[in-house]
């Protein structure tokens, strides 16, 4: 229970800091989607619900700060997080470069949604200098992963007492 | 949960995949909405990113100062661009202004005067060679002729000596070839204006009985025929009465400065004027 009541507090701070870190370190140029890298990471080691449920509260909040619209980021999310899910069947997490590659297409799968849903949204064409600035954006997020994955596994672990476990695949 | 536990994850899926649809199709419908949540979260993030930014403000500024210098070479180089276009651009907009300036001068000479008068641009100056001359870009196609006077805002710059279609040129007022009939304003003594080069010009034929003084203002008699009566030609600079000869020495300085001019105005009489009478009358 606490999970979920921690849930809303810790995307809150996990978004707006990763907004920061965009604004301070790259002066706003790209942005490090830390959240993306959460969401893969719960699609590995999380199961359907709390997982799902992250994803979703984190697509809301990274919506509610970054979009002028709701639901975009959250749908997106909710279907990575599924993607992952999936993909976990096959993939292993304790793989870098799988992890690596795995983000590299889970990143370029959500900016094509965005390209997709942005003519639908804002009733006009992306422009292709916000398609290339996406590009290092996605290089970015996928060489960090797998040092995340494993930051995240030892929050995890440290969190709940003991060695984490990768959740049963249902 | 209600859920059978086989279909759980599944039915979970699908349920967050159609509640994020109905919040986006929600949200495109009424897109000036703002919901509570959305509210409740942009105040909630607020107070928490400006504790971050205040936070890291210092080392924010170390960062972006001396480590995140992307793009700091373009930005640099077009700055450079942008700064020497708008240089360019401020130096024309002092040009036309100072040119306004000088323009307004002009025309309120010309409506100070009584006479036609043409406008023309300095198109070249021979200031240097023994002949002190300048070169203006209007001619007999706009009018002018030999002799016509030429003044400018602060007086008298010379008479045309030579004319084209579209180009004259003018003898100054300084030239040694120049004699101009002028007066004392004070004590209405006449003589003849020459010019003498570098050093202005010297008023002759005024007798050591006159009594002329420094910073007395000399002016144009309009006997000759070619200058209108009453044009500022110089201020009194200089006066020696030398014990040998019937008339003074007096040094005049112009009042036109020569190496400055960039626009001039040209008298147009007609040739049966009589200028001295008219300005007279006048």
């Amino acid at each position: 229970m606490t999970y979920y009541i921690s849930l809303p507090f810790f995307s809150l701070a996990l978004i707006v800091s990763q907004m920061m870190i965009g604004d301070i370190i790259f002066s706003g140029k790209i942005a490090v989607e830390l959240s993306l890298i959460v969401v893969i990471y719960a699609g590995f080691r999380f199961d359907v619900l709390r997982g799902g449920i992250l994803s979703f509260i984190l697509g809301f909040i990274h919506d509610c700060l970054t979009c002028s619209l709701s639901g975009l980021y959250t749908l997106i999310y909710v279907l990575i997080f599924l993607i992952s899910k999936l993909a976990s069947l096959r993939i292993s997490p304790g793989k870098p470069f799988l992890i690596m590659s795995f983000t590299f297409v889970c990143a370029l799968f959500e900016g094509m949604m965005i390209i997709l849903f942005h003519p639908l949204l804002y009733g006009g064409g992306i422009s292709t200098h916000a398609i290339t600035s996406y590009l290092p954006q996605v290089l970015i997020v996928s060489t960090l992963s797998p040092i995340l994955f494993m930051v995240f596994h030892w929050t995890e672990a440290a969190l709940n007492g003991r060695e984490s476990q990768p959740v049963k695949r249902t | 949960m209600l859920l059978p536990k086989k279909h759980q994850p599944l039915i979970i899926a699908c349920l967050l995949v159609i509640i994020s649809l109905i919040i986006l199709s929600y949200s495109v419908k009424q897109p000036t909405r703002v919901g509570f949540f959305r509210e409740l979260i942009l105040e909630t993030a607020a107070p928490l990113a400006s504790m971050i930014t205040v936070s890291f403000k210092d080392l924010a500024g170390v960062w972006k100062r001396y480590i995140f210098l992307v793009g700091l070479e373009d930005e640099n180089g077009r700055l450079k661009r942008d700064n020497a276009s708008l240089i360019q651009e401020i130096n024309r907009y002092r040009e036309g202004y100072l040119e306004n300036i000088r323009l307004q001068k002009l025309l309120a000479l010309k409506e100070r005067t009584n006479h036609h008068t043409i406008a023309a641009m300095v198109i070249g100056r021979d200031q240097t060679s023994i002949i002190k001359t300048i070169l203006i870009n209007k001619g007999t196609s706009h009018g002018l002729r030999l002799d016509l006077p030429v003044i400018a805002d602060q007086g008298v710059v010379g008479r045309i000596i030579e004319t084209s279609a579209h180009v004259s040129r003018v003898l100054l007022l300084i030239d040694e070839n120049s004699n101009i009939d002028a007066l004392i304003q004070e004590s209405r003594s006449q003589g003849i204006l020459q010019g003498a080069a570098s050093l202005g010009c010297s008023l002759k034929y005024v007798p050591k009985t006159e009594t002329v003084n420094v910073g007395n203002i000399v002016v144009s008699s309009g006997l000759s025929g070619l200058f209108p009566k009453g044009l500022l030609l110089g201020v009194v600079k200089n006066v020696e009465k030398t014990d040998s000869g019937l008339f003074q020495k007096i040094d005049i300085a112009p009042y036109v400065d020569f190496s400055r001019l960039e626009e001039v105005m040209v008298i147009v009489l007609d040739k049966t004027d009589n200028i001295g009478k008219n300005h007279r009358l006048n």
